[in-house]
């Protein structure tokens, strides 16, 4: 689904990636883990299209996208969630669905009527369906500004999902959160995982979050790769155990 | 020394602190365990009144502090450290240290041979702009600083974030021995617990705003389920 | 002999421009506020000093004192300044603080025509800068190597106190984080205040000392505004040495200038400005963390985002809008002619001020050349209709094109490069860039504008509709802005609305939904210009006259103004603020100076107080908020549009 090849991306003096490659196969959910400053961020804003590499290659199903903006990238199918939900703080709950359906008509080619002001009612229709899907029904009129760290994370969440993406990706979708809605956002998760079968690529600082829901696990340290495999080999590796582990594996 | 008596901060209209209150006692050293999120910054940033709306009284030598903005919270012998350092590029590491001569009392900043006896590490490096210097340089440099004005307490927020373990290890070792050496009380707000346990002699742990444990560390050992619950990830 | 001798004279320009910049270098730098009112507070140092020295200053040290004077007066305004608006600017959107010192411009202006009058005054320089020397084979007038002298011991003394000393990194340690300076132990309010306190002192101390350097008047204050924003742009917004050497830069240009094209003063400043944007959006010697802080995208306030759904009309709102509609329609009947003509004039504004909002309200670009457009749809219809009688409808739609046309080249350029304050500044340029060319054009009637241009006869084949009298045209004007505000409306609650306003909000955001953010940005780019040209070609038969202050940028400030006054975040916050500002002209038409000090005090009262504008008080007094069953909900206002 998604390939990366030998991605290297420099700040100034400074090498961030040094050469990362990957695969993400289809269906899968892949996790990227390592210490702060390992180039995580900076790798996903390459795959997503951020910001460009300075070398290196990025192939959704084949196609490379390598030289591709981050919006038309959007409308091949990928769907992205932030460490802070970036939502539409000036629009109300259902506003922000409706937006983000509407995008997507837009990317699909899809023309809006001439005479009606307003959102189409199918649209309206979906957003509330959506609203449902996110449990945030009992919100939709609720300025976004006024939601909880949690709230704004689910509705990004919503947000993503209406454009029906291929792949999600998703920085650290847990932090900042309280047990209950970390519980909540790992469901979700979960059953688009297994109920619609979207490819899944994510950065996470829980380990518990993350040994739940990844098929994959890549370490990363300094910019490079220092492991990847499943979660069991993960924990055996050594070299993992000593720069970003510590302590947890022990006590894991 | 420094004491905090149930205080509530806010950002904007979410309440984060709920009824905090603890204390510091002169030359003692506290470490606050929480999880990503459960207020460890806020409650530094309170003491200091540097960002969060908060109420409750926070005390130094018995005086309550009330609004005093933070720069002279930091001229009564407050220092907070904060968690992304906030080294300034354009000026030597030298020059960053010097800079909170405002904040310090009559007997001047801390000698340099000093704080350079406490971390080796930035010898070589006092010439260099802050812009050059590592992650684990600047933690370095943040410390030193937040020490140089002899602060009665310093509020560190999580020192170890992103630095390697080796790191780590030093900078225990650092922080240690200048706290002793100026008899500096230290609040330190951590998830490394091993590195907590290195510099502190008790614990306090908060949740989701609230206070939900506090005791020595030996206390705390024989509570595994306190880290299970509110500590573990 | 010819060269050396423009050479100094290209110098000391550029130092009497270095002057003025470095006041506003340094509030920039530390404040981040451009402020506008700089060349106004300049002007009022002038006139202190001119009151202290007389016409004939006696001596060099006379001019000192009155310099010295007219800096310390100012010095004490800079701090009542500080307190009472800077300290309120610096947590704000740029376009609030833009304003705030426009208003600031306004208010000076105003009191220095109240105080000494709309006089010129010419000072003689005394007698020991009166005369000239030899340098070499080069004559030099020795004031002009006063001035040289003045600007690089200025120059000096700020490079010293700013990059060499132990203050200087205070305060560029404040300038970069304030908030780890408090942490420091800096005590930043008052340092802020020592600043604002030397820029003002500056400004004074330049009054003083170019006090022979040109007439005092009221219009002193546009003499050295724009060069010494340039100077702060190309520069590097904030840095001293920039600024230093962006004002040598400048002094040569318009010394080049006047060599080769005498006719067009200053327009190769604006050019090079253009070009250098274009080239360096950030400025000569920009770079994080050296004078001034980075640059961080604030997001906008959520209330400050106009809505982008279809409200339905209560009716009690549908009542009074009709009733409106039929007062104003019906004015002809009950006005008199001269108060008529303000209310033509006003609903142009309106759908001048529209445009604006329009992208700045929704997409959340500020552009300060929005005149330019207006001009050209003005000169179009104008020049058209005077000299060849083309048809009206015919050129109603070309000057909407020739919008859309400009507005597409300038935002293929500009868009690419530049945002916030460099917008702002580019737009400007190529708007001044624009009035320069049309003042030289003796087509377009140069200085004098086009004048005596006929109002229309609508033609339509079996029957026409006669607009030449004043009745009827006001009548064509109501419909004619009426249907196009309308459509601008009907655009803002439909799909492409929602994408600006998502725009607007978060880029970032807008570009994962897979929205071409710089696309949506050019169309509103493109559609903001073909209304503002659109509006400019109905003002022309109205005015009869189309003079190159329509392209100025002081008429570009108006629908900025008349945007915030009424409310930024709403559609209709420009209309109400047109007719408040119209009224407020109207009321004080007579009185020179006050009208000024008045409307500028209640845009300062209204940027400070409520920057929801007349429209934002209005809804947190919940006037027009409509009532629904979610009474939780903060916002339900908007709910409205869902049934």
């Amino acid at each position: 689904m998604i390939e990366c090849r030998e991605i290297y991306k420099n700040y100034g003096a400074i090498k961030v990636l040094k050469g990362i490659s990957l695969t993400i196969g289809k269906g899968e959910t892949f996790a990227i883990i390592g210490p702060n400053g390992a180039g995580k961020t900076t790798l996903f804003k390459v795959i997503t299209g951020e910001s460009r590499a300075n070398s290196g290659s990025i192939r959704l199903e084949g196609e490379d996208i390598t030289n591709v903006s981050a919006s038309a990238r959007v409308t091949r199918g990928f769907g992205r969630t932030f460490q802070v939900a970036r939502i539409l703080a000036g629009n109300t709950v259902l506003e922000n669905l409706i937006i983000a359906i509407e995008a997507r008509q837009r990317n699909q080619g899809v023309k809006p009527s001439w005479w009606r002001l307003g959102p189409a009612p199918d649209v309206v229709d979906e957003a509330r369906v959506l609203a449902r899907r996110i449990a945030m029904a009992d919100k939709l009129g609720l300025s976004a500004s006024f939601l909880s760290h949690g709230d704004r994370k689910r509705l990004e969440m919503g947000m993503t999902l209406a454009l029906k993406p291929r792949v999600l990706m998703m920085d650290e979708p847990t932090a900042g959160m309280s047990p209950s809605d970390r519980h909540d956002i790992v469901n979700v998760i979960k059953r688009l995982r297994d109920e619609e079968g979207l490819t899944i690529m994510l950065t996470e600082h829980d380990m518990d979050v993350v040994s739940d829901l990844s098929d994959r696990v890549m370490v990363m340290n300094y910019g490079e790769t220092v492991a990847t495999g499943s979660m069991e080999e993960i924990r055996a590796n050594t070299a993992v155990r000593e720069i970003y582990l510590g302590e947890e594996a022990d006590h894991a | 020394m420094l004491e905090v008596r149930s205080l509530d901060a806010f950002y904007g209209d979410s309440h984060v602190l709920h009824g905090i209150s603890l204390r510091v006692a002169k030359g003692a050293r506290i470490s606050v365990l929480g999880r990503n999120g459960a207020g460890k910054s806020t409650l530094l940033k309170s003491v200091m009144n540097a960002g969060p709306r908060a109420r409750g009284e926070v005390l130094l030598d018995g005086s309550d502090l009330g609004t005093l903005p933070s720069f002279r919270r930091a001229r009564l012998g407050l220092a907070l450290v904060p968690e992304d350092r906030r080294i300034f590029p354009h000026i030597s590491v030298m020059d960053n240290i010097r800079l909170v001569e405002a904040a310090a009392g009559p007997q001047g900043l801390v000698d340099p041979e000093t704080i350079l006896a406490a971390f080796p590490i930035l010898k070589p490096l006092v010439g260099r702009y802050g812009s050059q210097l590592s992650g684990g340089q600047q933690q370095m440099v943040a410390v030193a600083r937040g020490m140089a004005a002899r602060p009665k307490v310093l509020l560190l927020d999580e020192p170890t974030e992103g630095l390697a373990p080796v790191i780590v290890d030093q900078m225990a070792v650092s922080l240690t021995a200048l706290c002793d050496a100026l008899g500096t009380g230290l609040l330190l707000s951590e998830q490394n617990i091993r590195f907590a346990r290195r510099c502190t002699s008790a614990v306090y742990v908060i949740e989701s705003g609230r206070l939900v444990y506090q005791g020595s560390w030996e206390d705390f050992d024989a509570r595994p389920d306190i880290k299970q619950r509110h500590l573990s990830v | 002999m010819q060269i050396g001798f423009a050479l100094f004279n290209a110098l000391a320009v550029g130092m009497a421009i270095f002057l003025v910049a470095a006041g506003i270098t340094l509030i920039f730098g530390m404040l981040r506020i451009l402020n506008i009112s700089h060349g106004s507070i300049f002007m009022v140092g002038a006139y202190i000093a001119f009151t202290v020295v007389g016409i004939e200053p006696g001596s060099i040290s006379w001019l000192l004192v009155g310099g010295l004077v007219a800096g310390g007066v100012l010095a004490v305004a800079g701090l009542c300044i500080n307190f009472g608006v800077f300290r309120r600017l610096r947590h704000v959107d740029e376009a609030y603080s833009l304003i705030a010192t426009f208003a600031m411009l306004m208010i000076c202006n105003g009191l220095v025509k109240l105080v000494w009058g709309v006089n010129y005054h010419s000072i003689s320089a005394p007698d020991a800068l009166a005369g000239a020397i030899f340098l070499g084979p080069v004559l030099v007038p020795t004031y002009s190597l006063f001035i040289i002298g003045m600007g690089i011991a200025t120059f000096l003394a700020l490079e010293i106190l700013i990059h060499r000393s132990r203050i200087g990194k205070v305060v560029r340690a404040i300038a970069h984080d304030e908030w780890m300076s408090n942490l420091a132990g800096i005590n930043t309010p008052l340092v802020y205040a020592l600043v604002v306190m030397a820029a003002f002192f500056l400004a004074g101390m330049a009054g003083g000392m170019l006090l022979p350097n040109q007439s005092v008047s009221p219009l002193l204050f546009e003499s050295y505004l724009l060069q010494s924003f340039m100077v702060v742009i190309i520069g590097g917004l904030g840095n001293i040495r920039g600024a230093f050497i962006a004002s040598v830069m400048l002094g040569l240009v318009d010394g080049v200038n006047f060599l080769i094209m005498p006719e067009l003063p200053g327009l190769l400043i604006y050019f090079l400005l253009v070009t250098f944007l274009l080239w360096r959006p950030q400025g000569l010697f920009w770079q994080p963390g050296a004078d001034t802080a980075g640059h961080t995208e604030k997001a906008p306030d959520p209330t400050s985002i106009p809505s982008a759904m279809p409200v339905r009309l209560s009716p009690q709102i549908a009542c009074i809008i009709a009733l409106v509609a039929v007062l104003v329609a019906s004015m002809p009947i009950y006005v008199n002619e001269g108060f008529l003509f303000i209310a033509g004039f006003a609903m142009v504004e309106a759908l001048l001020a529209l445009s604006w909002n329009f992208l700045f309200g929704y997409v959340g670009l500020a552009t300060f050349g929005h005149a330019a457009f207006f001009g050209i749809g003005a000169y179009f219809v104008g020049f058209l209709l005077r000299d060849y009688g083309v048809s009206f409808p015919l050129l109603l739609a070309g000057a909407t094109a020739l919008g859309v046309l400009s507005a597409m080249i300038v935002g293929l350029v500009a868009l690419r490069r530049t945002s916030g304050i460099a917008l702002g500044i580019l737009t400007l340029s190529l708007g001044e860039i624009l009035r320069r060319i049309i003042n030289y054009s003796k087509t377009l009637g140069s200085d004098d504008g086009l004048s005596g241009i006929p109002r229309p006869t609508l033609e339509f084949g079996l029957f026409s509709v006669d607009l030449s009298s004043e009745r009827a045209y006001f009548w064509f004007l109501c419909v004619a802005c009426a249907t196009v505000a309308l459509l601008l409306r009907a655009l803002t609650v439909s799909r492409f609305g929602r994408m600006m306003v998502s725009t607007r909000q978060d880029p970032v955001r807008a570009e994962f939904l897979g929205i071409n953010v710089q696309r949506v940005r050019l169309t509103a780019f493109a559609i903001s210009g073909a209304v503002a040209a659109l509006a400019g070609a109905l003002h022309a038969p109205w005015a009869q006259i189309v003079t190159p202050d329509t392209v100025s940028y002081l008429h570009s400030t108006q629908p900025m103004l008349n945007t915030l006054l009424g409310g930024s975040g709403f559609f209709w916050g420009p209309v109400v603020g047109s007719v408040a500002f119209s009224t407020l002209g109207y009321a004080t038409r007579t009185l020179a100076g006050l009208s000024e000090v008045i409307s500028g005090l209640i845009v300062l009262v209204v940027v400070l107080g409520a920057p929801g504008g007349i429209l934002g008080i209005g809804k947190q007094l919940g006037i027009f908020r409509a009532k629904r069953p979610q009474a939780g909900s903060p916002d339900d206002a908007r709910e409205g549009a869902h049934p």
